[in-house]
């Protein structure tokens, strides 16, 4: 009895660690995007497999897609984490902390090369989260609308619906930027002149 | 007032492939839809517009998305530690995962604990004063003998002893 749990348990061992594999690299990229940091999405990624295990029985059964069911858990840890980081950045010197930030990428010498990566992080940044976390899914992960679907919970046409409008507001905010580059480059020539 | 119709219904049409676009774009749309939306865009300067900027902006997102930093791949050692030792000490991961109701749990204990010990030394208390006011009445003293450190006689006075040696 007790040798047949302990078979049982290792090869509980070995599935979840085979998921792991599976999923790991693709979870600590969508996360670390979502975070914009690599640390905090290995504690966020750590957090939602350890909830795997815990959870084994609701998890691992027929039907039951388990890397959407990590990007649905992944993704409401980074969430949670965010709000703890804003009200840590509230409660703290929120200013002092971007003013740094600013300071520091305008005397970054990439800063400018990546300007154009600069504006599509800016533009993905101003969508609200549900939005961003569509876009990542469908643009950078390349996930059909149907695990989008069962990742978020939203049907398909929602999913379609959420989409077209985050592209229309990127397309909005990266044009409104292209314009404020050419015409601060227009008069740059004007003053050299 | 036929021609405003027509408008109209063009102007619906044009607006439901605009927001088809991005399916279309991405192959999420099913063959038949596919086709139609193909066949307006060869003929509908307004949707060709829309078109080109819904390209080009996903088209600087999966640019953006090829040029990212590689993220680290795989867990750290330090995290893969913590999973296993999930996988190592189910019961007390089982405590972790519910530290806050065990705390509660544990501090209500403590507080029972605490209150149990002082209702019983409150009644060992209330007990010793009973038998302060009891003590006198029992032993069948006169009251002004309430000296309760003299040791009670454990057998009859040698008095009481004799006194039926000596009636006979
Ligand atoms: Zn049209």
């Amino acid at each position: 009895m007790r040798k047949e749990k302990q078979v049982r348990l290792a090869e509980k061992r070995s599935v979840f660690e085979a998921l792991v594999a599976e999923h790991e690299a693709a979870l600590l990229r969508y996360v670390a995007r979502i975070l914009h940091d690599a640390d905090l999405a290995q504690d966020v990624v750590q957090n939602a497999l350890v909830k795997l295990f815990r959870r084994w029985r609701d998890v691992v059964k027929p039907g039951v897609n388990i890397g959407n069911w990590l990007y649905r858990v992944a993704h409401n840890e980074a969430v949670d984490c965010i709000r703890k980081r804003q009200r840590r950045q509230l409660l703290h010197f929120k200013q002092g902390v971007e003013r740094q930030t600013l300071e520091h990428r305008e005397h970054n010498p990439l800063f400018r090369e990546n300007h154009a990566r600069e504006k599509v992080q800016a533009a993905l940044e101003a969508l609200d989260m549900r939005e961003r976390q569509v876009v990542l899914l469908k643009i950078y992960e390349e996930k059909s609308y149907r695990e989008i679907s069962d990742i978020t919970g939203l049907s398909s046409g929602n999913v379609g619906y959420i989409l077209h409008h985050a592209i229309k507001k990127m397309a909005a905010r990266l044009s409104d930027a292209e314009k404020q580059a050419k015409d601060i480059e227009y008069h740059e020539k004007q003053s050299e002149t | 007032m036929k021609n405003k119709a027509k408008h109209n219904v063009t102007m619906k049409k044009c607006e439901d492939i605009q927001k088809s676009l991005l399916a279309y774009m991405t192959r999420e749309l099913g063959k038949a839809p596919s086709e139609l939306v193909s066949r307006h865009l060869r003929k509908c300067k307004a949707c060709q517009a829309e078109a080109a900027e819904v390209r080009a902006t996903l088209k600087l997102l999966r640019q953006e998305s090829r040029a990212e930093p590689h993220w680290p791949s795989r867990l750290s050692d330090e995290h893969r530690r913590r999973i296993a030792w999930t996988m190592d000490h189910p019961a007390l991961d089982w405590l972790c995962a519910r530290h806050a109701a065990v705390s509660i749990l544990v501090a209500l204990l403590v507080v029972l604990a605490v209150l149990g010990l002082a209702w019983r030394a409150a009644r060992v208390r209330q007990d010793i004063r009973v038998q302060e006011t009891v003590y006198p009445i029992t032993i069948g003293r006169p009251p002004f003998h309430t000296n309760h450190t003299d040791p009670v006689p454990e057998n009859p006075a040698p008095e009481d002893v004799s006194a039926p040696e000596a009636t006979p």
